[in-house]
């Protein structure tokens, strides 16, 4: 995405429509907060770990963050079997506020049907930039 | 389109554990619901990723016969009783859209809290993203999260407060913070008996239930309930051993070298612990709005001569958060100051915690 956004929105990486990323690294899936969603959010306080081992489908919520007295849940961005969760997050949860698509990271997913899943996805074209306006004009971002 | 209806359950005093257990029941039956509600006996409440043992000072609660419960929404440990009157809002995720926001469901709260308050007189405003205030001081905190199937937001509205007790059994380094705590509250704090109104909370509960009906019309239609649904019914006491449990209350442990206590928006009391290559330190402080209101720091290290550091401390309070580690270096490069093993990355680093 061009101007303001574009380094907001990675064109490598993938989107769903609750402000998370995919990015396919291997045969995982790296799953994170966009920018966007982190500043929606604003400060995160706290990352419950995700349960590594589990088995998990595309949208399904997969553990919590805390944000400015708020609890809310983090769905899967793809389905399949959770293999790492982002330790570093223990101590520094605002890592998904500094840095969003590096050290930020929540949790690698080992995909059970990538193909299918990434299809239902976004990417940062104008489709995605029309859901982003609505978004921003919804909360006066 | 057609108003989605929503059940009023004005209930005013019931025990206790009812406050947390209905909402939940609600939320987890993915039932709506507008409880208006206070407790019957006082009690102290964690939020959902406290760690009770790091936050309150269980022993205390035990002498003072007061049960402690962990919710399922975010925010800090609090005192509740009889002089707060409370609100629940129960609306089912599956009566939102997927990127729903929390802002728009806690405006939900906070808009009515401050038009009840209003209606009774007070000039109320939001202040921050979920603290209700009059002039300067907090009249209602409010939080929120997605419980079971729903998405709920909580709040109150303080006709009195016991600062004593909530100051009591918060878990506080030591008294100095318990009593900086105390001082703290008294002066960012306000309810409607300091305000010289003495409003009967079930006139409180009136203004809410109404402030509600307007703050949710066009989408919602309040309708007042005067008892419960069975399956609610039924629901409520496995929800209630659900929180009054002690794996669910011991669930969360989280690291002990930082402790943070929220007075209102934008005003946090901090202690932090870092150890620095020249030995441990502890600091104390407040932030305000960005700003070190105050700090104090102690420990384990070396400092020459010793008055350094209260004039580090001088140097430090009243500067915005992020030139900390600019200040120290200059205090550091003062003319026979020697803090060895002590940078200016550690004092940033025990001042601004993890």
């Amino acid at each position: 995405m061009k101007g303001k956004t574009e380094c907001d929105f990675p064109p490598e990486l993938h989107y769903d429509r609750t402000h998370n990323w995919a990015r396919v690294e291997g045969d995982v899936v790296v799953q994170g907060m966009t920018a966007f969603g982190q500043r929606l959010a604003g400060e995160i306080i706290y990352v419950e770990p995700a349960a590594v081992g589990r088995k998990v489908k595309q949208g399904q919520p997969i553990f919590s963050i805390e944000s400015g007295k708020w609890v809310g849940r983090i769905n899967a961005i793809v389905g399949g079997e959770i293999v790492a969760f982002n330790t570093d997050l223990d101590a520094q949860p605002d890592l998904v506020n500094k840095e969003p698509y590096g050290r930020g990271w929540m949790v690698r997913i080992r995909p059970d049907n990538l193909e299918a899943d990434l299809a239902r996805l976004g990417r940062p074209d104008d489709e995605y930039r029309r859901f982003l306006d609505s978004e921003r004009q919804r909360y006066g971002m | 389109m057609t108003p989605l209806p929503l059940p009023l359950y004005n209930f005013g005093s019931v025990d206790w554990l009812t406050t947390q257990s209905l909402y939940h029941a609600l939320a987890y039956l993915g039932r709506p619901g507008l409880n208006i509600i206070w407790p019957q006996q006082p009690y102290v409440c964690i939020g959902r990723f406290q760690d009770v043992e790091a936050e309150v000072d269980v022993e205390a609660c035990r002498q003072r016969g007061l049960p402690v419960v962990r919710r399922e929404v975010g925010g800090g440990a609090v005192f509740l009783d009889g002089r707060q009157v409370f609100y629940q809002l129960v609306l089912p995720l599956d009566w939102l859209p997927d990127s729903y926001s929390y802002r728009w469901l806690f405006r939900l709260g906070l808009d009515a809290v401050v038009l009840a308050l209003k209606r009774l007189g007070v000039d109320a405003y939001i202040r921050g993203a979920n603290d209700v205030a009059v002039g300067q001081r907090k009249i209602s905190g409010n939080g929120a999260g997605e419980v079971g199937r729903a998405a709920v937001v909580v709040g109150n509205i303080l006709s009195g407060f016991d600062y004593e007790t909530m100051a009591a059994v918060l878990r506080v380094p030591d008294e100095k913070f318990r009593d900086k705590a105390y001082r703290s509250m008294k002066d960012n704090l306000v309810t409607l008996s300091e305000l010289e109104l003495p409003i009967a909370d079930e006139q409180v509960a009136g203004a809410l239930a109404e402030a509600f009906g307007d703050v949710l019309a066009p989408g919602f239609r309040l309708e007042p309930a005067f008892e419960l649904p069975p399956e609610v019914r039924e629901y409520l006491p496995g929800m209630a051993s659900r929180l009054t449990s002690e794996a669910w209350l011991h669930e969360v442990q989280r690291r002990r070298d930082e402790r943070r206590l929220r007075v209102r928006a934008g005003l946090e009391l901090r202690q932090h612990v870092w150890k620095a290559p020249g030995g441990l330190l502890r600091c104390q402080c407040a932030i305000e709005d960005g700003v070190v209101a105050w700090v104090s720091l102690s420990g384990d290290f070396f400092v020459d001569p010793p008055r350094a550091l209260l004039e580090l401390e001088e140097a430090l309070s009243g500067r915005p958060l992020e030139t900390v580690k600019e200040e120290a270096a200059h205090f550091l490069a003062r003319p026979g100051v020697s803090l060895p093993g002590v940078g200016p990355e550690d004092i940033e680093r025990a001042v601004r915690g993890s």
